[in-house]
């Protein structure tokens, strides 16, 4: 639901000099594949791998890491070990919290079946159909019990990252401000000195919404920090 | 094989991914995917990635594309009602990469449905066939009556309905709104003008229908159960009598998948979607194999 609008912000930032590689991890997208045979480590290291081929093909050595929701938390996760290779984190919503963050997308399973239902009858509890069998489906998306217990490794991980290179947190949502979560974490870095911006705009979740084709106060936010960050 | 392709359409580029056997050489006949609301090309839950994968290992190529303003294509989206240039240019582009005749079965779902399907009677050549999903021909009107047989009549004979109604537990006030509603809409009283006043998608269900009828090559309709935009195609098919004949001589044919939902979300119902569609492919048929090509 997001890919329009960052095919759109993509565009905008390499017509102003910032060129931009976007990649589909394993099991995703147009990659190869099955989401039934991945796992969050599996993640880590297709992003590892899609730096590495970035910097062959394009000679780059420096790059932004850019992450929308799950991607920001991989973008976070994988800055400490490379940093050498990381010019700043641009974070979009960043999940901060793994294991929350799967529980709500299981969740997701519940109420899209309760409301299809419609008539009060029980649906299956994903979690419990994931320790029975080892697998459930979401939305239509496998989620296996080693996809399910990599977000559990994770757990809250991310938010205890120290970036020594500049951060760009965007926080998006319909509220007047930044979540509880984000606001901490842009403390934690600002008390430990790392360079960090906080910037929140109000907007629909477009992650979460058909028929939305670009974020254009996004798009300008991130372009604008990115010129600041460079000078 | 897989290849990313580019080509271009009313000045934009657009992108997609085409699906080759590696054992193939020649290709006679090719899929041609196109999608369905807001989705790209690679569909809702990845739908068309595993189709085009599927397909490709039965040896039958497969193009999958962002139309005009879609996924990574240029421009701004335009809607089903405007994919001609789009389906044209994936077309055009395929004669010229293999540079041999080729036919095209193209392969659809939702609004691109109804999209091939206006497509096909106006441009029939290089089409050997084509397969509608659950195609969209909804209007306010038709909604409502779909609604009214597929869901409301369905609920009557639904035990727990008929408990709920039993221990008072009904939102009676909310039922009686919502088929109120639908009532008013479905045209039962004709005094409500604005549910008689014409509008295009008024006229939709007539285009798509005559459409079918005009195009005189293989359709096959595989149709979900669990899907109000399934069940308001069914009843605009049955309506339409010069449809009949269409149906005796098998030019067109159906398939129900019974318990799936618009975008065959549940497994099994994706695995019998990709039989069906094997099946229908094989029925339409491009060379002696049954597959779309020469092989190696």
């Amino acid at each position: 639901m997001s890919h329009a609008v960052v095919v759109k912000a993509a565009r905008k930032f390499a017509a102003c000099g910032f060129p931009v590689f976007r990649f589909d991890f394993s099991g995703c997208g147009d990659s190869e594949g099955d989401l039934s045979n991945v796992s969050l480590t599996d993640w880590q290291q297709d992003l590892g791998l899609a730096l590495d081929a970035f910097h062959q093909e394009a000679g780059i050595t420096q790059c932004f890491l850019w992450g929308l929701r799950l991607g920001a938390g991989l973008a976070l996760l994988h800055s400490p070990g490379k940093s050498e290779n990381i010019a700043g984190l641009i974070l979009w919503q960043p999940v901060l919290d793994f294991s929350l963050h799967i529980k709500q997308f299981l969740r997701q399973a519940i109420s899209t079946q309760i409301s299809r239902k419609n008539d009060g009858s029980s649906v299956p509890v994903p979690e419990k159909d994931i320790l029975n069998s080892g697998l459930t489906h979401v939305i239509g998306y496998p989620i296996t019990q080693h996809l399910f217990e990599s977000f559990y490794n994770i757990d809250k991980l991310p938010a205890d990252v120290i970036s020594t290179k500049p951060t760009f947190l965007l926080s998006l949502s319909m509220m007047e401000q930044a979540n509880f979560a984000m606001k901490k974490y842009a403390e934690h870095l600002s008390k430990e000195s790392a360079p960090v911006v906080l910037q929140h705009i109000t907007t629909e979740p477009f992650w979460d919404r058909y028929w939305q084709w670009e974020s254009k106060s996004a798009t300008e936010a991130t372009l604008d920090w990115l010129k600041s960050a460079m000078l | 094989m897989e290849e990313v392709v580019q080509f271009t359409c009313n000045h934009k580029r657009l992108y997609g991914i085409l699906h080759f056997p590696d054992t193939m050489i020649k290709p006679e006949t090719i899929v041609i995917m196109v999608t369905g609301g807001p989705q790209v090309r690679t569909g809702a839950h990845r739908l068309y990635v595993q189709l085009s994968r599927f397909l490709c290992a039965n040896n039958w190529p497969t193009l999958r594309f962002d139309y005009e303003g879609m996924g990574d294509s240029e421009g701004n989206f335009v809607g089903f009602q405007n994919l001609e240039p789009s389906i044209t240019a994936a077309m055009t582009f395929l004669q010229e990469k293999f540079r041999h005749p080729v036919q095209f079965i193209f392969w659809s779902l939702c609004d691109g449905a109804t999209a091939v399907a206006l497509y096909g009677a106006r441009h029939p050549q290089q089409i050997r066939g084509m397969i509608l999903c659950n195609p969209l021909v909804i209007t306010d009107e038709g909604l409502a009556r779909s609604t009214i047989r597929h869901y409301y009549c369905k609920r009557l004979f639904e035990k727990e309905f008929l408990y709920k109604i039993i221990r008072f537990d009904l939102d009676v006030k909310d039922t009686i709104r919502s088929l109120w509603q639908s009532l008013k809409n479905a045209q039962f009283f004709i005094n409500d003008k604005a549910a008689c006043a014409e509008s295009t998608s008024h006229q939709l269900p007539a285009m798509v229908m005559d459409s079918l009828h005009r195009f005189s090559r293989p359709i096959r309709i595989i149709l979900s159960t669990d899907d109000i935009v399934a069940s308001n195609f069914q009843d605009e098919l049955k309506k339409d009598a010069q449809l009949d004949l269409d149906y005796q001589k098998q030019k067109i044919t159906l398939r129900v998948i019974e318990g799936a939902d618009h975008t065959f979300v549940a497994p099994w119902a994706k695995k019998q979607l990709f039989r069906h569609t094997l099946k229908a492919l094989s029925e339409i048929g491009a060379s002696g194999s049954g597959a779309g090509g020469e092989p190696s």
